[in-house]
């Protein structure tokens, strides 16, 4: 097509020429260009011979004789014609464009673009020379310059097709979709199928670039419509329109491309998973797999789309039957990890152990059977299993946090110590391993320290500019000094500590542990400040609290420590409620909020507690009244979390008892997000709980007000989504649960609520692609908060807090 | 006398400097063959079997001989009749043997009895005792001619409610010259039998401790001085805290003020210190005083206390055994009421393996420097199928007090008294055999109870002061007894409870390192009153009764 459209260019300047000098002469250069134009250069190429013997050297007549030359393929021929042109007429471009086109057909674009040099020498305008030197350049991926020549074109030959097409082409390369759009929209494509079908093709490529995803859909859909065979342009109008939500567009498929290769089912398969629109997907894997039995990557996709989707025993059983054809590692292990999902932890282990026989060499499998082991409190075997890892990868950080994590759980501590160090030596970044380090030295006596010493030592040599490496030497030292009564060497201490702290300005472990070295050293003003700095950077630490209380003692701020003790007292019982809230002991952590309540009546943070307590034990209405008093001594704490589910538990007689205080909470305080979030959403429930309708309008107020005093409340978003929902305005319910969305996209809640309005809308595949992720959010937030709750804190048989 | 005293005085001889205790448990020899029963051999699923354990050394029938009370508690499955077990009373037949006249003394009581505390507080001259239970404790009546009568509905101690009670103590918390009790409570009754739900990554129920449960009411009875007592907890502000997991009271005046305070052992929920107002109330301190909380702000597993100036600067400071994994924790008193945790600085804090529970100062040596002993045992004792303690479980702790404000670990070299591991819990401290030495007696659980005597003579040497009160009450619990032997100086108080549920010897000893006597003994009552004598001489027990002064002095 590209020598298509040059030879079309190159005859235009023969033409005027030809007909400039036609006159007067008797040359029929009129017939012959028509010959040519109806590609018939044969008998052009006669009647050129024909007009040569009468007027020989006649340059017009030599540069058609090059033209139907080259249409007969005889390419030297037509070179010598087009080199006698130029030395006919050395001062035009005529024989320098037609000679550069000729030799950039045949693959010699650096000659070619020596000659359209000369001829833009001759004539800067000549559009052939213009469009061929771009043309090379582009070819040979330089686009910045080919924008160059591109453009000149297009303004010597304005709307030129061709020229346009190239250009934009160029100008999407160098990411600028913005005037790659612009050019396109000012050419038109002719009528042949084939370049209108690229034509729009390159529409739709840079209107994705763009990301305007509607119109990309539609100029790939039409160009499909040219080209319904071709499977590039098939695929990028499926990428588009699964990247496209706009609710106006109704988004539905054509049919593929007849005949499809099983490879191209899958790549199809790929780009529907990739935006988890997985019932498309396994459709298209299936079908390559039917096209090709032997595609194990297409079966090995099939079960990645079954899991993504949540179609875990579906997945499991595709895992099984291609292990029958393909017992790998590999597959062993993602078998594991299904079951896993479905908590078949003895499975689990069996395919684990299974693929790291297979495979012993990937530390990864090994790996994911001592966590295994971890997270179902087998202990002893997860030891042996990191162990024996450690040994055979003493390059892989993760073995030595996996020993590190089953001595603690084993309260084998000064082990821990050892092994998480040398995670830490590996790889200093762990925050996973430093965090535990971290937790286990609070068992340590001075015995550990002793042996963690010169360990810590070794780590801080490796790692010297790593704040954490230098900070467990230092924090080691000061414990052996101070355990030995020998405080010698404190300034020692000192100096690491200080030199993590320049290293990472926001280090609060260093900065606490620099605030005991300054008690030891009975530097106590200094201690106070930086056990303040402390506190600072990490307000919740209870232990640099308790350390600030004690500090202030020693230097007879007695005011000061009390206050700060009352803070802490007041946190330790929130901490330890939560704590019974995370480990599913709802009665103790009622308790214990009822506590420090008795003590602390004043504080919000207590009575939002005893809140989550109550709702975790169903007792909505006890739940309510406790939120709703953390709003009323603190209308700025944090409660919406809690609010909604609990709300959604309360009887009419129990929101009688509830809604004045919220009217007074309104009335309060008019311009606090929170509070008119709640009111909302009051309005709504109790309306829903007295089993009348919605009259949503109220609510709606203040959702919106909300939203402008706050406009990153994503519950509010969701609960406006909602009221749109249910008065069956599901556009602007989608467009509240988009903004929620950018909010928070992890929250599975508005990847549900999304997928339910698409689902109102009709819009299936969005809908389903949102329920996948919504799938895949709960399925990933299970497991974490199993591993989290598992692997240091839950699974630990409590030592007394 | 037994090979271990020429071992002894052969380690004498070859260094005097290096002296070692040597502790051998005579208990069977000495006639403590009764074993100590909590929960049975079953199983430990519940909270109960793991706590009580109480002991007592105290001088019953007034024949200047210790004798001891042993605490017992019940199995979950009940007992062939005739097999049930009871608490134990021995009586010091003053040959190193000892006799049980538990039935003879009216002592024989079944029940879950967990601790004890001895006082008179009918200022007759007889110590009674107190003893609690999960269940309903009671006060025995010491009737002067070797039994003792229940006493405890017509003195007004009885809760028809049932408890768990734990740790008492008497003391005198109004000065008025009559004791009056204290007692911790130690969980919601109901948790004692409760099990832990399900959890959903182990497939039993599984004793997790006792956070959640919900603590006990700790109590404080005022004595009317007419053999009744009437519970003024909330009126003296015991109630104010929020109740935690008590186990052992701790009575001792630690701002010197002349007003005894309370410490209180919690497990898992912060220390309690309650000061006394002097106005028949408390403020509950603990968090400012520092002894709420370790270092670092963290509960720990609090069991045992015992206090004693082991620094020798006035102030009496605290110790407290606490869980495993933790050390003991040891509070420096920096006066004003205020402590600070000493326990790394101190040299204490590699004692961190085995569940700590009875732990007492005392000075082994009579070096003048109060040392340490601490008692372990597991949470699960022997018999659970089929396990026996081992080393790894349990093991007594003996610290030396170094003289520079740090202790060191002889556990090992203190002999086989102290290295064999039982599952311990209560741990009482007397001279039982009148050898100026401190010998210990431990209540095991399952198991007979440990009598650990010192056999390897100390070359130093000591003074023992027993005070009769007239004003203040007739136990004299609550007053202070100060020696000055050349630059050192010792404080101790008479005390009823303390160690873990237990109750030490009320008598106070004192070593005196080499001196031929105590320069000066400067008493304090607690009535106010104050009696100071010159130039005691050394090794000798000084009866010093309130307003006469030394009544007697016995030697041995």
């Amino acid at each position: 097509m590209k020598i298509l459209f040059l030879l079309l260019m190159s005859a235009c300047p023969c033409w005027s020429q030809a007909a400039g000098q036609g006159k007067g002469t008797s040359a029929p250069y009129e017939s012959i260009q028509r010959l040519l134009e109806s590609a018939q250069p044969g008998r052009a190429l006669t009647a050129i011979d024909a007009a040569l013997n009468q007027h020989p050297s006649d340059r017009l007549l030599e540069n058609l004789r090059g033209l139907a030359l080259q249409q007969l393929g005889r390419s030297n021929e037509a070179a010598a014609c087009f080199r006698k042109v130029i030395q006919l007429t050395p001062g035009s471009a005529t024989g320098y464009t037609n000679l550069g086109v000729l030799l950039s057909e045949t693959g010699k674009t650096g000659e070619a673009a020596k000659l359209f040099e000369e001829a833009l020498k001759r004539d800067p305008k000549e559009f052939t020379a213009l469009l061929g030197l771009g043309v090379g350049l582009a070819s040979s991926s330089d686009y910045a310059k080919a924008v160059l020549y591109f453009r000149r074109a297009l303004e010597a030959r304005p709307g030129d097709f061709q020229a346009g097409y190239q250009y934009a082409f160029a100008l999407g390369k160098l990411d600028r979709a913005a005037e790659a759009q612009k050019v396109l929209a000012a050419i038109h494509p002719p009528e042949d199928s084939a370049t209108a079908a690229r034509y729009f093709a390159l529409r739709g490529s840079v209107a994705a670039a763009r990301k305007d995803w509607g119109a990309a859909r539609q100029n790939y859909a039409k160009a499909y419509q040219l080209a319904p065979a071709s499977f590039e342009i098939y695929s990028a109008m499926v990428g588009a329109s699964l990247q496209s939500q706009d609710p106006s567009e109704s988004l539905s498929l054509p049919n593929s491309p007849p005949n499809l290769t099983s490879q191209q089912h899958s790549e199809l398969g790929l780009l529907f998973a990739s935006e988890r629109a997985y019932t498309q997907a396994i459709s298209e894997f299936q079908e390559a797999l039917r096209l090709d039995p032997s595609n194990d990557l297409a079966a090995y996709d099939i079960i990645m789309c079954y899991r993504g989707s949540g179609q875990t025993e579906d997945a499991i059983k595709a895992c099984e039957a291609l292990l029958q054809r393909k017992p790998v590692a590999q597959l062993y292990s993602l078998l594991g990890s299904l079951d896993e999902e479905l908590d078949r932890y003895q499975d689990a282990v069996t395919n684990l152990e299974k693929a790291t026989q297979l495979d012993p060499s990937t530390e990864q499998y090994r790996f994911e059977l001592g966590s295994q082991y971890l997270s179902h409190a087998d202990y002893s075997k997860a030891l042996e299993v990191f162990e024996a890892g450690s040994r055979k990868f003493p390059t892989a950080a993760s073995e030595p946090l996996g020993m590190g994590l089953a001595h603690y759980a084993l309260r084998q501590y000064p082990d821990a110590g050892e092994a998480l160090l040398r995670a830490l030596e590996i790889d200093p970044s762990s925050r996973t391993a430093f965090s535990a380090w971290n937790t286990t030295t609070s068992f340590f006596g001075p015995a550990e320290w002793k042996r963690m010493l010169p360990l810590a030592q070794r780590l801080a040599d490796a790692h010297p500019d790593n704040a954490e490496a230098v900070y467990c030497y230092g924090v080691s030292m000061l414990r052996c000094q101070v355990a030995s009564g020998e405080t010698t060497e404190l300034k020692r201490a000192q100096s690491l500590l200080e030199q993590a702290i320049r290293l990472e300005p926001r280090f609060m472990e260093a900065h606490l542990e620099l605030g005991n070295v300054y008690l030891a050293e009975k530097q106590n003003q200094a201690a106070v400040e930086e056990l303040r700095e402390a506190l600072r950077l990490d307000p919740e630490s209870l232990t640099a609290r308790y350390r600030l209380a004690q500090a202030y003692r020693t230097v007879n701020q007695l005011h000061s420590a009390q206050q700060e003790l009352a803070h802490y007292e007041e946190q330790y019982h929130f901490d330890l409620g939560r704590e019974y809230l995370v480990s599913s002991s709802p009665d103790a952590a009622l308790r214990e909020f009822r506590l420090g309540i008795q003590k602390y009546p004043a504080s919000a943070r207590l009575q939002f507690g005893l809140g989550l307590a109550f709702a975790a034990l169903r007792q909505y209405s006890a739940a309510a009244d406790a939120l709703v008093r953390a709003m009323e001594l603190d209308p700025s704490y944090p409660v919406y979390s809690a609010w909604n589910s609990t709300a959604a538990g309360l009887s009419s007689a129990d929101w009688e008892k509830i809604v004045s205080r919220i009217e007074r909470l309104l009335h309060a305080h008019p311009s606090n997000a929170q509070v008119l979030y709640c009111g909302g959403v009051a309005f709504v429930r109790s309306q829903v709980a007295q089993g009348g309708a919605v009259d949503p309008k109220r609510a709606q107020l203040l959702f919106e007000q909300a939203i402008r005093l706050e406009p990153r409340l994503v519950e509010a978003h969701l609960e406006l989504g909602n009221l749109y929902m249910a008065e069956k305005d599901n556009q602007r319910a989608v467009k509240e649960f988009r903004e929620a969305l950018q909010l928070a996209p992890e929250s599975s809640t508005v990847h549900q609520l999304l997928a339910q309005a698409y689902q109102n809308l009709g819009l299936a595949i969005p809908s389903e692609q949102e329920m996948a992720r919504y799938r895949e959010l709960v399925v990933r937030r299970a497991t974490k908060a199993a591993e989290a709750g598992t692997i240091v804190q839950k699974h630990v048989l409590p030592a007394p807090p | 006398m037994p090979s271990g005293v020429a071992r002894a005085q052969t380690q004498r001889r070859g260094d005097s400097a290096a002296y070692y205790p040597h502790y051998v448990n005579t208990a069977d020899r000495a006639g403590l063959t009764a074993k100590t029963v909590i929960g049975g051999d079953e199983s430990k699923d519940f909270l109960l079997s793991t706590t009580g354990g109480g002991i007592c050394v105290f001088d019953y029938d007034n024949d200047g001989w210790l004798d001891i009370f042993i605490v017992n508690a019940w199995g979950l499955k009940g007992f062939p009749k005739g097999e049930e077990p009871t608490n134990h009373l021995y009586r010091n037949n003053r040959d190193g043997t000892f006799t049980d006249v538990t039935e003879k003394a009216g002592l024989a009581r079944q029940g879950w009895g967990q601790g004890v505390c001895a006082g008179d507080y009918d200022n007759d001259g007889n110590l009674d005792l107190y003893v609690t239970y999960y269940g309903h404790d009671v006060l025995f009546h010491n009737n002067g001619n070797g039994t003792f009568t229940d006493v405890t509905k017509e003195c007004g101690l009885y809760n028809s409610e049932p408890r768990w009670g734990s740790g008492p103590a008497f003391l005198d918390y109004n000065r008025d010259g009559h004791l009056d009790l204290f007692v911790c409570n130690y969980s919601r009754y109901e948790a004692g039998l409760s099990l832990y739900d399900l959890t959903p990554f182990l497939k039993s129920p599984v004793l997790m401790g006792v956070p959640g449960f919900g603590g006990g009411r700790n109590i404080l009875y005022r004595n009317n001085g007419n053999g009744t007592f009437t519970d003024v907890s909330e009126a003296a502000g015991i109630l104010e805290p929020l109740p935690g997991y008590s186990f052992t009271p701790l009575v001792a005046d630690f701002d010197n003020d002349g007003w005894p305070d309370l410490y209180v052992a919690n497990d898992s929920t912060p220390g309690l210190f309650f000061k006394n107002n002097g106005n028949g109330t408390f403020s509950e301190v603990g968090l400012l005083s520092g002894v709420a909380f370790d270092a670092n702000g963290r509960s720990l597993a609090g069991m045992g206390l015992d206090t004693a100036d082991y620094d020798g600067d006035g102030q009496l400071d605290i110790i407290r055994s606490n869980f495993s994994n933790e050390p003991p924790v040891l509070y420096h008193n920096e006066g004003q009421g205020f402590f600070n945790d000493r326990t790394f600085e101190s040299g204490l804090g590699d004692a961190m393996p085995w569940v700590k529970w009875g732990i007492a100062f005392l000075d082994f040596d009579n070096d003048g420097h109060s040392d340490i002993l601490i008692v372990s045992g597991p949470i699960y004792p022997p018999g659970v199928n089929g396990a026996r303690v081992t080393n790894e479980d349990a093991g007594k702790y003996l610290f030396e007090n170094a003289g520079n404000g740090r202790f060191r670990d002889i556990s090992k070299r203190a002999g086989p008294g102290i290295s064999e591991p039982h599952c311990g819990r209560g741990l009482a401290l007397g001279d039982l055999f009148h050898t100026g030495q401190i010998d210990a007696v431990v209540n095991n659980i399952n198991e007979t109870p440990s009598l650990l005597r010192n056999e390897s003579p100390s070359p130093n040497g000591w003074l023992a002061v027993k005070l009769i009160g007239t004003k203040t009450n007739r136990a004299a619990i609550g007053s202070r007894v100060s020696v000055i032997c050349g630059a050192r100086r010792q404080v101790q108080e008479v005390r009823s409870g303390g160690s873990f549920c237990s109750q030490n010897d009320l008598r106070l000893h004192f070593g005196l390192g080499r001196a031929q006597r105590a320069d000066r003994l400067d008493v304090r009552w607690l009535s106010g009153g104050r009696e100071i004598f010159e130039r005691v001489a050394a090794n000798r027990l000084v009866t010093i009764q309130e307003g006469k002064g030394i009544i007697s002095q016995d030697t041995f």
